[in-house]
């Protein structure tokens, strides 16, 4: 009876989806010919099915004689996702993608019998040729957008960490983790006794933190990508999990206390909570501050060999040998999902940036996507035959994967495969990707580290897990300074003589520039001078009237002393005063005649000189532009000379920054 | 002084020289007093391996000597003998071991009080140190370890979170899971010391298993190197040779006095004829560890008198090695040998052990004891009278011969093959079917088919299961690898069934065997007849048996022998042609075994149908000479019976004597034997004359003749009848119990039988016997002689002492139905 209201809402949900279905209906008209249940699918499932999938014996709950049967599913849940084949149970056993293989103990179905399922199932399932064909499900892989934890300012690379090496092997062994700060090129790998830390495009050593504990199975990074937290230890001896600061390689804390060595740890969002687990089969969660233990959670029936945090902090996933696989409330250690779908240990557990879903990699050879809102596995991907070693997101939500079939693989976000790199030499043991997902890391059973570009499968960059001493380092990066003076001398001189000829053509332009503005101020002057001149002049033409005025008067004045008796001498010197200034009048009148007509031939003699001047001036442009644009061009090889050299310098500066610590290491 | 120097120094020397002769001396201070009539003058002396073989740097040899002295007594004179290299110089000598040195040949010389042995020495490789093999060197010490054993990473689910196959049955698969199952954890090439998988072995961790070897020993050396070179796996193309064979030496110890000591050597031979020491890598055990301990060096310690067989056990090869112990001091006659050729050797083998035979039983007992083996049935009182009053010399032969010819006989035995075929009714088989299936068998016997051709019928029988009953072997067992295992273990005394899983710990069966030998099987197929209770079984020709570790289909292949072409025949055919030919080794051994044992209370391999390395026939010749015998008289075996019941092996009295009294296991003696269920309640009835009825038969039909082994009765379930669950001949018990002897006391059967009889109111009142006559007549009847006076005269005072004679002798006939003696075969 309890089942009856399920009844009533399932049948309101179909009918929903019937009447939606019948609104955004698809007639795949013209593609190929409708794959119907009654036409193409019946036949197959009689033939190979029905035995044991009928509506009366039903073996596992689940029929598969009517499409609605085929809808309802087994015990087990849904078999079809309408429109995903390759998300499909039903298709996934049968095209042996998964167990138990269907038909059991039988040859597997016909290449195109399955493929004709894989069609009807991502045609919408429908009965017949009438049928109308269901909407597809929405995609639960979308990811939601969220703070993604990015520092702000510059990411932590290291700084002053420490550069002598512990422990020097001849070879490494077996890659026990390799992880990449999600916000820098950083990479870090485990080694003996230690982690090394490179520069994932230069693939440099950057500094080897101490692990004096043995060997660390794990490391993660802070979620700003300051801190590391590395879990590991002696087997069967002890087993710790150790936090470091990135920038100086100082240990922050060490939790936990384990009999037995840690596979895995995880430090939360706010680095207040470590959670850590190991072949003691407790996950066992600290307090990072006061390392105490916070919660010692029983639950795993065998070796825990994964543990991860939720990028918010709130949930723990962790995994275990036996296939166990659950999820824990943070802060209150309560279990909050238990996730038994796995056929094979659990080897690794990966959280996406958005906190919605997790990855988990299994030696049953597949990657699960986890929704742990719904609680439920929203994609299973055949990743690597016998079995994923490692799994990783990166912030577009793309997955890298590796495992025993010595292969590394990058998925898109739905979990299709965007592309295989070429195998490794040996099971592919730890893979991570770099914070703009340009490379991934990969680490081999054989102990071989790859740094390739994910664009470029087939580019590879080899580092060591098990780095030589500083004073063979110290000798390498010297000679890599060395190696790099030619080219330093050769750009710097390429710089200076742009430089030299830049400066040339600068002081060509500008005498160039100086001669043509003396042209122009030449002929500004002869202008101004012009002006004054003619100013100077229609002044003196102005007093004439009123000379002449007066030199009328002053005549007036002598022609009437002429009339008047010259009695006198006083007449006479009157008369001849009167004359005299009358003749000086006149003189000052030519005089000033004629320092008019000088001072208009002046002006006309400027004026000339001024357009002179301009004309030259003008001439002079042409060059000018010439030299401006062979300026341009000095400037350019200055440019283009300039970064090169730029490189090599910070390269060189970097290098010998760290052969300053390297001595310091020796 | 100096001639008293002179004189002390010689004094001195012949001092040392006596004390020197003087370990000599203690150690076998017999000689003289054993054999005083002929002292050794030479010794008679051997050193082993018989042939030695160096084939690299590695390989080394270790040897022993030891001396047989007249009494046939061995010491081992390993270190009292002088060894030396003659020829060139290809080998060292370093303790008792040899090392290479050079290639060539050479000689190892002994010298011992006069005398000289010499083993051959070949040398090749000397200075090559070849790579350390996974396979090779690496496995056999996991093995030799005890890595892999089931109580710890053998186990099936492994131990503490680590599994190895059980006893390296699966070397590749060993090889994924040291190195690659957990690629990071057990070892670290790197540091190769660091590696877990070496520090659990020497304890430098906590491990369950506690320290393996120490760190200077060659087990961690081996292990080191390997992991140094890489862990590698060996190439697929370049696979290390299989071993061939494994031997131990000596071949056979006796050893006098408890603490007496003898160091073994064992040796592999590997395919390519190469030969490694593998004292060091063998697992050493023992099967009667209070006679004969064994150190993991191969050094046995005698403990007290009797027979063990140490065994070494290396890759999927045992091999024993028999050790004697005999008391010091032991005067011992031995007595003049006679009778048939099975008295030969049992005689021979008493005659080793230094046993005295007990007597021939009386002519009452052989009458008894053949009747009821014979027969299953008692002997009756006019069988009594006229064997007693028989004087011919060979009435005992005629006795056997005649009862041989009685129905009786062939019932006994198609019970017996009834209960190994499991012939039963269930919900798969009818009752018809089982019916059918009994009396096929029955005729078989009772017409005197050969077995191998019974058992020819059997296994390539094809046909409806009504009209060809012999069909419902393949009825009663539809499993194709159950089919399989039964049939080794009925037709050929070995238990296969540890090899389904894993090769055999304690014999030479490998997964390969078991399910090559399975193959045989894998086409029978069946399919349901017209009435619905009739199965038809047909050969389909097809249909494979895969290897579980491999996935791979299995050729057919004899266990034990090669692989045969079957194409286009029915496989079971060929099986049933190659075990039945004269020349198997197991088939005729194990059948002649189990008539043995059905005579003799024990088998020559005990149990009979358990024969494998580890658990040695307790006299081979015998044992193949008895089947050598069932192939002469052309798989007849009531010509085995007349064999065996004309030894004087069988006809010996079960009292013992000092030398035997402890001797179970070496015919010195009959053994008291509780007469099976079946043939207890048949005598019971005959006994008292009161028939009993079973489902499917008529009043008065035996228990024997059940044909139906779901029939049954509280009577026979109580005193063990085989339930025939499974073809064990151990099903059928003749083991003691409470509710036997209360049934007996307090059940029904007794008194109701001799109500029913009315044997007592039949002597009384129509023979008219006197009750002396009357106590005399039960004795015959019930335990074929005549009471003693003192019985008679204390049975007459009890028959006197009740209310009414009839009664009184009726308690006296329940009396003596309830003593031990009834109920034993003696």
């Amino acid at each position: 009876m309890k089942t009856k209201p399920f009844v009533v809402v399932a049948c309101c949900l179909i009918a929903l989806l019937s009447h939606q279905a019948a609104g955004d209906e698809t007639t795949p008209a013209d593609a190929a010919p409708k794959i119907t249940f009654d036409d193409h699918i019946k036949p197959i499932f009689r033939q190979h099915c029905f035995s044991c999938h009928n509506q009366g014996e039903a073996k596992s709950g689940l029929a598969l004689d009517s499409v609605s049967a085929v809808t309802a599913g087994g015990a087990g849940g849904d078999v079809v996702v309408v429109g995903d084949a390759e998300g499909s149970r039903l298709w996934q056993l049968v095209a042996h993608e998964d167990s138990p293989a269907m038909p059991p103990e039988q040859e597997k179905l016909p290449q195109d019998q399955i493929d004709l399922i894989a069609a009807w199932i991502r045609g919408g399932m429908p009965e017949n040729a009438d049928s109308k064909v269901a909407a597809p499900k929405a995609n639960p892989l979308a990811m939601v957008s969220v703070g993604t934890g990015k520092p702000e300012g510059q990411a932590a690379m290291p700084q002053s960490v420490p550069q002598s090496v512990a422990v020097v092997t001849p070879r490494a062994s077996a890659i026990t983790a390799i992880a990449a700060s999600p916000w820098a090129p950083l990479v870090a790998v485990a080694g003996q006794k230690q982690i090394s830390l490179y520069h994932s495009d230069s693939a440099l050593l950057l500094g080897v933190l101490p692990f004096d504990e043995g060997v660390a199975q794990s490391i993660r990074f802070s979620r700003d990508g300051a801190f590391i937290v590395v879990a590991g230890g002696e087997h069967s001896s002890r087993g710790i999990a150790a936090i470091y600061d990135i920038k100086t390689g100082n240990r922050i804390t060490t939790v936990g206390d384990e009999l037995d060595v840690a596979f895995d740890a995880d430090v939360n969002d706010r680095m207040t909570q470590v959670a850590l687990g190991g072949p003691q089969r407790m996950l066992r969660i600290y307090d990072t501050a006061t390392g105490e233990l916070q919660f010692d959670i029983k639950k795993h029936t065998d070796w825990i060999y994964a543990v991860a945090f939720s990028p918010d902090g709130v949930l723990v996933a962790s995994g275990d040998r036996s296939a166990g696989l659950c999820v824990w409330e943070a802060s209150t250690g309560r279990p909050y999902l238990e996730l038994n779908e796995h056929k094979g240990a659990i080897n690794a557990i990966a959280w996406r940036d958005d906190s919605n879903v997790f990855a988990s990699a299994s030696d049953d050879g597949t990657v699960k996507l986890w929704d742990v809102v719904a609680g439920t596995a929203i994609k299973t991907i055949n990743a690597h035959g016998g079995g994923v070693m490692a799994v990783r997101f990166d912030h577009q939500g793309r997955l890298v994967t590796c495992g025993k079939d010595n292969r590394a693989k990058l998925w898109d976000p739905s979990g299709n495969l965007i592309r295989e790199f070429p195998p490794l030499s040996e099971a592919a043991l730890e893979v991570a990707i770099t914070y703009d997902g340009s490379r991934i890391i990969t680490g081999d059973w054989n102990g071989q580290v790859a740094v390739t570009l994910t664009e470029s499968p087939d580019s590879k960059t080899l580092i060591a897990a098990n780095p030589p001493t500083a004073k063979q380092r110290h000798d390498e990066v010297a000679a890599m300074i060395a190696a790099l003076v030619p080219d330093f001398d050769a750009t710097l001189a390429s710089v200076n003589a742009a430089n030299v000829a830049l400066a040339e053509a600068v002081k060509q332009r500008e005498k160039l520039q100086a001669d043509k503005q003396q042209q122009l101020t030449a002929a500004e002057t002869a202008k101004q001078v012009a002006a004054a001149e003619i100013d100077k002049a229609e002044q003196i033409k102005n007093e004439f009237p009123a000379m002449v005025l007066a030199s009328r008067d002053i005549h007036d004045r002598v022609i009437a002393a002429r009339l008047q008796p010259l009695d006198g001498d006083a007449a006479q010197e009157q008369l001849a005063a009167i004359e005299s200034e009358l003749a000086t009048t006149l003189s000052s009148l030519s005089g000033k005649r004629r320092e008019q007509l000088s001072a208009r031939r002046m002006a006309a003699a400027k004026e000339q000189e001024s357009v002179q001047a301009l004309a030259l001036a003008e001439s002079m442009s042409p060059t000018i532009a010439a030299a401006e644009s062979a300026e341009q061009a000095a400037k350019a090889s200055v440019d283009a000379a300039k970064p090169a050299h730029n490189a090599i310098a910070s390269r060189r500066s970097e290098l010998e920054n760290l052969l300053k610590q390297l001595a310091e290491a020796i | 002084m100096k001639p008293l120097n002179h004189f002390t120094a010689s004094a001195l020397a012949a001092l040392l020289l006596f004390i020197a002769a003087a370990p000599l001396r203690a150690v076998e201070p017999n000689e003289t007093s054993v054999a005083p009539q002929n002292p050794p003058v030479i010794p008679e002396f051997a050193i082993y391996p018989p042939q030695i073989t160096l084939d690299s740097a590695r390989d080394s040899q270790s040897f022993v000597a030891t001396m047989t002295r007249d009494d046939g007594v061995t010491l081992d004179i390993s270190d009292r003998v002088e060894w030396s290299i003659a020829g060139n110089a290809v080998a060292s000598i370093h303790g008792m071991t040899l090392l290479p040195v050079a290639d060539g040949t050479a000689e190892l010389i002994a010298r011992y009080n006069g005398a000289t042995r010499k083993v051959n020495v070949t040398t090749s490789n000397a200075a090559t140190r070849f790579p350390i093999s996974f396979e090779k060197d690496v496995m056999p010490v996991l093995t030799r370890s005890g890595c892999n054993t089931g109580s710890c990473h053998g186990a099936a689910r492994g131990k503490d979170g680590f599994r190895m196959s059980l006893f390296g049955f699966d070397p590749a698969g060993d090889y994924q899971r040291i190195t690659r199952e957990i690629g990071v954890r057990r070892i670290n090439l790197a540091i190769p010391e660091e590696s877990l998988f070496l520090k659990k072995s020497l304890g430098t961790v906590p491990h369950s298993g506690g320290k393996r070897f120490a760190a200077d020993s060659p087990y961690h050396d081996v292990m080191l190197e390997w992991l140094r070179d890489g862990a590698l796996a060996d190439p697929a193309d370049k696979k290390p040779p299989a071993v061939a064979s494994v031997a131990i030496y000596p071949p056979q110890a006796v050893l006098e006095g408890s603490g007496a000591k003898q160091r073994f050597v064992a040796v592999a031979t590997y395919a390519d004829g190469t030969t490694r020491d593998v004292t060091n890598l063998a697992a050493f055990s023992t099967n009667n560890p209070t006679t004969a301990q064994i150190d993991d060096r191969g050094n046995v310690i005698a403990g007290s008198r009797g027979e063990a067989y140490v065994m070494a056990r290396f890759d999927t090869h045992t091999v024993g090695s028999q050790v004697l112990v005999l008391p010091t001091d032991l005067q011992y006659t031995a007595p003049e040998i006679t009778g048939n050729y099975i008295d030969e050797l049992v005689g021979k083998k008493l005659q080793q052990l230094r046993l005295e035979p007990s007597p021939l039983c009386s002519d009452e007992e052989f009458l008894r004891r053949a009747t009821i083996d014979i027969t299953g049935l008692l002997p009756t009182a006019a069988e009594y009278a006229v064997f007693m009053a028989d004087v011919a010399a060979d009435k005992r032969g005629v006795l056997v011969d005649q009862l041989l010819q009685r129905k009786e006989f062939s019932e006994i035995w198609a019970m017996k093959f009834a209960q190994l075929l499991m012939i039963k009714s269930s919900n798969d088989v009818s009752y018809k079917s089982a019916f059918l299936y009994a009396n096929w068998l029955t005729d078989q016997f009772a017409r005197n088919v050969p077995l191998d051709e019974m058992v020819r019928a059997l296994l390539g029988s094809s046909g409806g299961t009504f009209t060809n009953p012999e069909t419902n072997f393949f009825e009663m067992e539809r499993d194709t690898l159950k089919t399989a295992e039964n049939v080794a273990q009925v037709f050929m005394g070995i238990r296969t069934q540890c090899a389904q899983c894993h090769n055999h710990p304690f014999d030479r069966w490998t997964m390969n065997d078991y399910y090559g030998f399975a193959a045989f099987f894998a086409q029978v197929s069946r399919k349901s007849a017209e009435d619905y209770r009739e199965k038809i079984v047909f050969n389909r020709f097809s249909g494979e048996t895969k290897h579980p570790v491999t996935g791979q289909n299995m050729v057919p292949k004899f266990l034990g022998g090669e692989t045969p072409d079957c194409r286009g025949k029915d496989r079971r055919e060929v099986l049933a042609q190659w075990l039945t030919a004269p020349g198997n080794p197991y088939f005729a051994t194990s059948i002649a075994n189990r008539v043995w044992a059905h005579f003799t209370g024990v088998g020559l391999v005990d149990q009979v149908d358990d024969n494998r390395a580890s658990n040695p026939s307790s006299n081979p010749e015998l044992f193949d000479t008895l089947g050598t015998k069932l192939v002469e008289y052309k798989f007849d075996f009531r010509r085995l019976v007349q064999d065996i019941c004309a030894s004087q092996a069988y006809q010996r009295s079960t009292a013992t004597n000092a030398s035997n009294e402890s001797d179970l296991r070496n015919y010195s003696h009959a053994t008291v034997r509780r007469i099976p269920a079946e043939s207890l309640l048949d005598c019971l009835s005959q006994a008292t004359g009161a028939m009993e009825k079973f489902r499917g038969l008529p009043l008065g039909a035996s228990a024997v003749q059940i044909a139906d082994g779901s029939t049954s009765t509280y009577f026979l379930t109580a005193f063990g009848r085989a339930p025939r669950v499974t073809v064990c001949d151990c099903e059928a018990t003749t083991d003691p119990s409470l509710s036997q002897a209360l049934h007996l006391l307090n059940g029904d059967s007794v008194h109701r039988k001799i109500q029913q009889g009315g044997l007592v109111n039949k002597l009384v009142d129509e023979e008219k016997k006197s009750s002396d006559e009357v106590v005399r007549a039960i004795y015959v009847r019930c335990l074929s002689r005549q009471p003693s006076d003192d019985e008679l005269t204390q049975l007459q005072s009890a028959i006197a002492a009740a209310p009414e004679a009839k009664q009184g002798l009726e308690d006296a006939f329940w009396a003596i139905l309830n003593s031990r003696e009834f109920v034993f075969n003696h």
